[in-house]
């Protein structure tokens, strides 16, 4: 492993870190809402979530790249703030790195908020807790797997993004020079061992990690259902 | 009976059509995929044989062709991958050419900003140069060389203005995968101005707007674009992709390469020596 290969794996963690945090905040009133909505914008904007996950990581890039570019709306706005142009910025990634990684986030915070169904919340409602007490105190602990599950196929699903990247980046070397993009020129400049290398760690990183989502999932589930079972008593 | 006896003469028949025709598999370097379907009916027409085009960066195709991609010709857009096949006895040397050298041109689509010298890289005022990957690209190589011959350039300007033009451009460098991509960042307005192929101005038809720079063929190595039969044990496919490459260098197809912003002239003497 070369320093540079470093900086790259390091420059890879801090988008995965920057984008899961924001994710977790963004997502978390998103997933509840859509948990508990009978709205009829529920279904439209549970699609408008799940489009990342169909859609060419290309498409994302390619209208990215002419929205926060200098004639798009979100670079006329950027422009007018005083910040300049998104693109080819540590900031512009972590902006596209949210809307591509956002089902990762909300999907599983739905799953669980969904179990958590109303009787818990009655009951809390009854001993005198408000709306915000409900979900801090009863809903954040009884969907703490599916928290855990978000964050880390948040973060997973971030590192191992490319064609976003690839469209929008520019390969700026502690910028937007991500592990992915490393592995792509390593392999475009016959430099097959770096890319062995770099490939096989991420390899292991995403086995790792999926074996610990599906662990917590499987610990969770007996303490979740006890609680739910005092609760409702 | 009479249907019968059709279909027995169709059936003799069929084999030599289809041996007479064959259907090539054509592996290109992005930069040159429009140029070859300009030259695709010509060749079609002229020997009966199909193109089945296949375009990607030239490092791409090179490791498909390793790794048993079924292509029969290798388009690329550097010498080095085609001579790696030659080497490995994957391709063979004698079918070897250069079918066309690239043209580097620095270009913005505002029309103020490069006035047909490298004055604006001295003055840097912008905020990104859009280059393709020096490390993967050929015509990102080309630019590089441009810049750092500039840097070193007698000193008739100055010397402190010439001898930082590295450092001062060096925040400001996107990088393309490939050409296509670094076009793609310039004519999106994300970089300013970038160095790109002038076979993407011609096929854009953009060679009339904006403000552009033709890069002097002295600040750069020749970008030299190596063609190769890949060997096969098909014999008939073989002899229809050696009819592709005479088909290449018939003054036809040099005059079409020519045209799409290509040079080709100083090449049609080596080929011939071979």
């Amino acid at each position: 492993m070369t320093p540079e290969n470093y900086s790259t794996a390091l420059l890879t963690l801090q988008l995965a870190a920057a984008t899961s945090v924001i994710l977790l905040l963004l997502g978390t009133p998103l997933a509840w809402w859509l948990a508990r909505t009978h709205s009829v914008w529920r279904r439209p904007v549970a699609a408008l979530i799940a489009l990342p996950l169909v859609l060419p990581p290309t498409v994302l890039g390619f209208y990215l790249l002419i929205a926060l570019g200098p004639q798009g709306w979100v670079g006329q706005l950027t422009q007018f703030l005083g910040i300049g142009t998104l693109t080819f910025s540590f900031t512009g990634l972590v902006i596209a790195s949210v809307i591509y990684s956002l089902p990762f986030t909300v999907q599983p915070l739905h799953g669980a908020f969904s179990q958590v169904g109303r009787r818990p919340l009655d009951v809390a409602a009854t001993l005198g807790a408000s709306p915000l007490q409900q979900f801090l105190w009863v809903v954040v602990p009884l969907s703490r797997s599916g928290f855990i599950t978000a964050g880390l196929l948040t973060f997973a699903h971030t590192v191992g993004e490319f064609g976003v990247v690839l469209m929008i980046g520019g390969n700026i070397t502690g910028e937007t020079r991500v592990l992915s993009i490393a592995i792509y020129d390593h392999v475009e400049a016959m430099q097959y061992s770096d890319a062995h290398w770099l490939s096989a760690s991420l390899l292991l990183f995403s086995f790792a990690i999926l074996l610990l989502v599906n662990s917590t999932g499987r610990r969770n589930k007996q303490p979740h259902e006890i609680n739910l079972v005092t609760a409702n008593e | 009976m009479i249907s019968l006896r059709t279909i027995g003469i169709l059936l003799a028949i069929l084999p030599a059509q289809i041996a007479l025709a064959e259907t090539l598999n054509v592996a290109v370097a992005a930069n040159f995929t429009q140029t070859l379907k300009q030259l695709q009916p010509l060749f079609e027409q002229q020997s009966g044989h199909q193109l089945q085009i296949s375009s990607a960066s030239t490092g791409t195709l090179y490791a498909q062709i390793v790794h048993g991609a079924p292509f029969d010709i290798f388009l690329a857009a550097d010498t080095q991958r085609p001579q790696a096949l030659i080497d490995d006895d994957r391709a063979d040397a004698k079918s070897a050419l250069i079918y066309a050298r690239g043209v580097l041109v620095l270009w913005s689509p505002d029309e103020n900003i490069i006035t047909n010298d490298s004055s604006v890289l001295t003055r840097a005022n912008f905020n990104h140069i859009a280059i393709a990957n020096p490390n993967t690209a050929p015509y990102g190589i080309a630019a590089q060389q441009v810049i750092a011959h500039l840097d070193n350039l007698p000193p008739q300007y100055g010397v402190e203005k010439r001898a930082s033009l590295r450092q001062k451009l060096s925040g400001k460098i996107v990088q393309g995968e490939n050409i296509a991509q670094t076009w793609q960042f310039v004519v999106s307005g994300n970089a300013e101005l970038g160095f790109i192929a002038k076979s993407q101005l011609i096929f854009s038809g953009r060679d009339n707007s904006g403000s552009h720079w033709e890069i002097p063929n002295s600040l750069y190595q020749p970008i030299e674009q190596m063609a190769v039969v890949v060997k096969s044990p098909d014999t008939s496919k073989l002899k229809a992709a050696n009819n592709f490459m005479q088909f290449l260098r018939s003054n036809e197809a040099r005059e079409v390469i020519r045209r799409y912003g290509y040079n080709v002239g100083d090449y049609s003497a080596k080929a011939s020596t071979e």
